[in-house]
């Protein structure tokens, strides 16, 4: 019986005109998504190979010593993610390199300010399609098909046979879940195929894992929304009723729901901007240099006395070594104290910050898409999970440089008591620019995208489980009549 | 009679559950999102006066424009911070959201939920127009009094129209005034008249969408199926055409990358600095400043024309583009309202006009010290101008989708079989 029942669903959902437009619609929307992303895709790749070579050159034409300095700044780049052409998420919000100096390192330019003009409708990705328009059309698909039916007659004239509900129920979401589905696979592969044409490595083990792992949490998406529709449904007496219910439902969780944790989160835990505390760091840094140069200034002084000009190596010699060990010790005494405030600092700053991106997140989770959508960044390795890779790769970087580079030069400044400065640099050994790393960065696995997302995931599943059910109880006390 | 109509619809929707809903819904979106982004400009106005430049430093920032709390549009792109060296102009981020759902979905301003959601809204307005009366057996009745079809549909026009705009226009007046509240965000007159333009955008744009669900549910028997074909309509005007169109223009226009870019200026450099070393050969290494002189000035000039010649075809695939995102409306109203706004395309290609020629005046003025750098000024276009450099063409072309959607429905329900 119940495969009496998928048939005639899936049968009645084909010959209706709906079914041919959604296939258009699907098979418009996804390919030719697919296709412009994966040529923006190749333009990033291509400027992406541009721009290291281009900062290699840079690299062997310059000093050594300019490098020590800090005046040839080295750069990183973010690898563009092939998988972005699924999800775009953080990838083109991000800066694309980050420039590493002896001060520390400061962003560059993302890759939207190049043509932030295309960009005035937002994004038009795969994961966006499925999640506004696609979810919408299926809401709509699932809409009539217990109202309808009753509206119709139909639904009293099928109970009369000796089917139980919970069949009926079951033959009608699986009968119209596969009217959906079957566009939606048929143009994703269609897709998959072109883009195999246009010399995607498709084959890459990695890519095809994760490829599989889209089209499987895509699929359970639609579901979850056709499972939706079909409680709203089972809910109301009439088709239109479901309609407008179904309507809003969609904005609630499209709309509303994502915006309003952000704006819960921001109100419950407020915390300082990236300038501010950006800002904050260079004041520590520029109190406690100069605070050093002008105990420097003293010890000079009361060593070499009053007026003396400046030297790196001044007169009489036997003192040398006394100011020489004083300035040493400053150094390193001030070096830790440096880095400590600002460790703080940052940490402190980076704890905020993560308590309001979680409660934000786990906020938005309430919405089936925001949790689709979080998931699926993640897996096309443009998500939140990289993005904490990336920063943390640029500061492990800089720390490398630090050890390596520009910890080798002797930077002193002193400011006599009379008020005047002086500064001299000399450097130690320099570093063989052949041993030098360069920056890398690695991208998540999915096992540890699985691990990050635990909560998207708990969160699909509710909502894959919870409208059934609730469908089905709806379902039984359904007057047909 | 017209007015018995009207009132008569306003009523039947004050006393559905649908009208009730639909209206609470749109006031929830509109406050949060105007309260999301007065949140998010006062961030980067606070961001703005810790990255402004201090007098004589050649940077050029401008302040978020409190507009942008209605239509964001590039304001982000706009309000980086653009630093004039000899080299070249560099770009940093200026003030940027620290928004982490702004990257996922896109921006909820005023000029996003008008486009998405108030369309959709409008649509459930008018998507049962005739076919449910004619369900219901009502439009019958009507007809059979003396009153003409013409008057019956241009009430029922006016009548939803009334009942959707005058909340809408409360509770986005109120969210304004409120805004207005805070010292910090004052608006200018100026800033208010282009307001209440772009609120007239937005009441334009919800009135095509109304007549266009009048149309269909006059066309179609069942107010289900209208309602189907209604969606389709507008998830392709919403979010197909206005991509499409790019994707196509891009197609048609060849911009070069930046791989083929920096490739021909290495190309000229080399070229230059060969020529440089032979013709100094020549001379003995004598009195060769001049020779070094005119080598770099051709690099410069040839530099400036290869950036030049980008910028046109760039500027090519933008027209384009435009154009083509033009047959849908929804393009058509973004690109009214964020040019009203100052947040557009059109203001931010003449922003990057006034940068370079900033560029130009900051490394040729007499003494080049760079600490003595004029003072950047931008003064963004009036509302005339605005209007005159395709503002009003969008307008119109909006409201001639308006007209042509009301009187293809008159044809229809001229034919409409009322049985």
């Amino acid at each position: 019986m119940l495969k009496t029942i998928f048939k005639k669903e899936l049968l009645e959902n084909i010959f209706s005109y709906r079914f041919p437009l959604f296939f258009l619609i699907c098979a418009i929307l996804i390919v030719s998504s697919l296709y412009v992303h994966y040529l923006d895709y190749s333009k990033r790749v291509s400027d992406y190979n541009e721009q290291i070579r281009l900062s290699r050159n840079e690299l062997a034409s310059s000093r050594v010593i300019d490098l020590h300095f800090g005046r040839v700044p080295l750069k990183g780049f973010l690898p563009p993610s092939p998988l972005s052409i699924f999800a775009t998420g953080f990838e083109t919000s991000l800066p694309k390199f980050y420039e590493f100096q002896a001060e520390g390192f400061k962003p560059g330019d993302t890759s939207i300010g190049d043509e932030s003009v295309l960009s005035v409708f937002g994004k038009f990705d795969f994961i966006f399609i499925v999640q506004m328009v696609i979810s919408l059309i299926v809401l709509l698909f699932a809409s009539d098909l217990i109202a309808g039916e009753k509206e119709l007659g139909t639904l009293r004239g099928i109970l009369s046979n000796s089917v139980p509900r919970h069949t009926l129920l079951m033959g009608k979401l699986w009968g119209g879940f596969a009217a959906v589905w079957l566009p939606f696979v048929m143009t994703f592969l269609l897709g998959i195929i072109l883009l195999g044409i246009a010399s995607f490595p498709l084959s890459k083990a990695g890519l095809l894992v994760r490829m599989i792992v889209i089209f499987v949490s895509a699929s359970l998406f639609i579901l979850v929304y056709f499972a939706l529709g079909l409680m709203i449904s089972a809910s109301s007496s009439r088709a239109r009723t479901a309609l407008v219910a179904i309507l809003l439902v969609w904005i609630f969780f499209q709309l509303v729901i994502p915006k309003l944790s952000d704006m819960v989160a921001s109100v419950v835990y407020p915390i300082r901007t990236e300038t501010v505390v950006s800002m904050e760091k260079s004041l520590i840094v520029k109190t406690l240099d100069d605070e050093k140069a002008k105990q420097l200034g003293k010890q000079y002084e009361t060593l070499f006395g009053k007026g003396y000009a400046y030297k790196a190596d001044p007169e009489p010699a036997s003192k040398r070594d006394e100011w020489n060990t004083y300035k040493t010790q400053l150094e390193r005494q001030v070096r830790e104290r440096k880095s400590l405030q600002l460790r703080n600092l940052e940490e402190g700053y980076r704890r905020e910050k993560r308590i309001q991106q979680t409660i934000a997140g786990n906020l938005s989770l309430i919405s089936p898409s925001a949790a689709f959508t979080r998931f699926l960044t993640d897996v096309c390795g443009t998500g939140e999970i990289d993005k904490e890779k990336y920063l943390e790769a640029v500061k492990f970087y800089q720390q490398t440089l630090d050890t390596a580079l520009y910890s080798h030069v002797d930077k002193t400044t002193v400011i006599m008591p009379s008020g005047s400065t002086a500064s001299s640099s000399s450097i130690g050994e320099l570093a063989d620019l052949k041993s030098l790393p360069s920056f890398s960065m690695k991208k998540a696995s999915l096992s540890e995208v699985v691990a990050g997302n635990f909560g998207s995931l708990i969160s699909l599943v509710f909502w894959l489980i919870a409208p059934f059910a609730a469908a089905y109880v709806q379902f039984l006390r359904y007057d047909v009549r | 009679m017209t007015w018995t109509i009207v009132r008569k619809e306003i009523i039947a929707n004050l006393l559905s559950y649908k009208f009730f809903i639909v209206i609470l819904l749109t006031t929830l979106l509109l406050f949060t999102s105007f309260f999301v982004l007065y949140k998010d400009y006062k961030g980067r106005l606070a961001d703005y006066e810790l990255v402004r430049a201090k007098p004589g430093e050649p940077i050029a920032v401008l302040p978020p424009n409190p507009l942008s709390i209605f239509a964001k549009g590039l304001d982000e792109a706009m309000t980086r911070s653009f630093e004039i060296s000899r080299i070249g102009i560099e770009v940093f981020a200026g003030q940027k959201s620290e928004n982490v759902i702004f990257a996922f979905f896109p921006t909820p301003d005023f000029v996003y939920i008008v486009k998405v959601v108030l369309s959709l809204v409008a649509l459930l307005f008018g998507f049962d127009q005739i076919s449910r009366e004619k369900e219901s057996g009502v439009l019958r009745l009507m007809l059979s009094n003396s009153v003409s079809r013409a008057k019956i549909l241009a009430g029922k026009w006016l009548g939803n129209f009334l009942s959707l705009s005058v909340p809408f226009l409360l509770v986005t007046i109120l969210g304004f005034v409120l805004i207005n509240l805070d010292p910090l965000v004052r608006f200018s007159a100026s800033s208010a008249a282009r307001f209440f333009l772009l609120v007239l955008a937005a009441l334009i744009y919800i009135a095509l969408f109304l007549s266009l669900g009048i149309l269909v549910s006059a066309l179609t028997r069942r107010a289900a199926s209208s309602l189907v074909i209604l969606l389709l309509i507008w998830a392709v005007t919403v979010f197909v055409v206005p991509n499409l169109g790019t994707l196509v223009a891009r197609q048609m226009v060849d911009v070069p990358s930046v791989k083929s870019l920096s490739e021909k200026q290495e190309q000229v450099w080399t070229r230059e600095v060969l020529q440089m070393i032979i013709e100094r050969r020549a001379k003995d290494d004598r009195g060769t400043g001049d020779i070094v002189k005119s080598h770099f000035d051709a690099i410069n000039r040839e530099l400036n024309q290869m950036e030049e010649d980008y910028r046109n075809k760039f500027d090519r695939l933008v027209r384009m583009s435009k154009n083509i995102n033009r047959l849908s409306p929804a393009a058509s109203f973004v690109y009214a309202t964020t040019e009203l706004a100052g947040t557009g395309i059109g203001e931010e290609s003449r922003l990057k006009e006034n940068i370079l020629r900033y560029k130009d005046s900051v490394l040729s003025s007499p003494d080049r010290g760079e600490k003595q750098a004029p003072a950047f000024a931008y003064r963004y276009r009036s509302v005339g101008q605005v209007l005159t450099q395709g503002g009003l063409f969008d307008l119109s072309w909006l409201i001639f989708f308006n007209i042509l959607f009301f009187a293809a429905s008159f044809v229809a329900f001229i034919r409409y079989d009322v049985r």
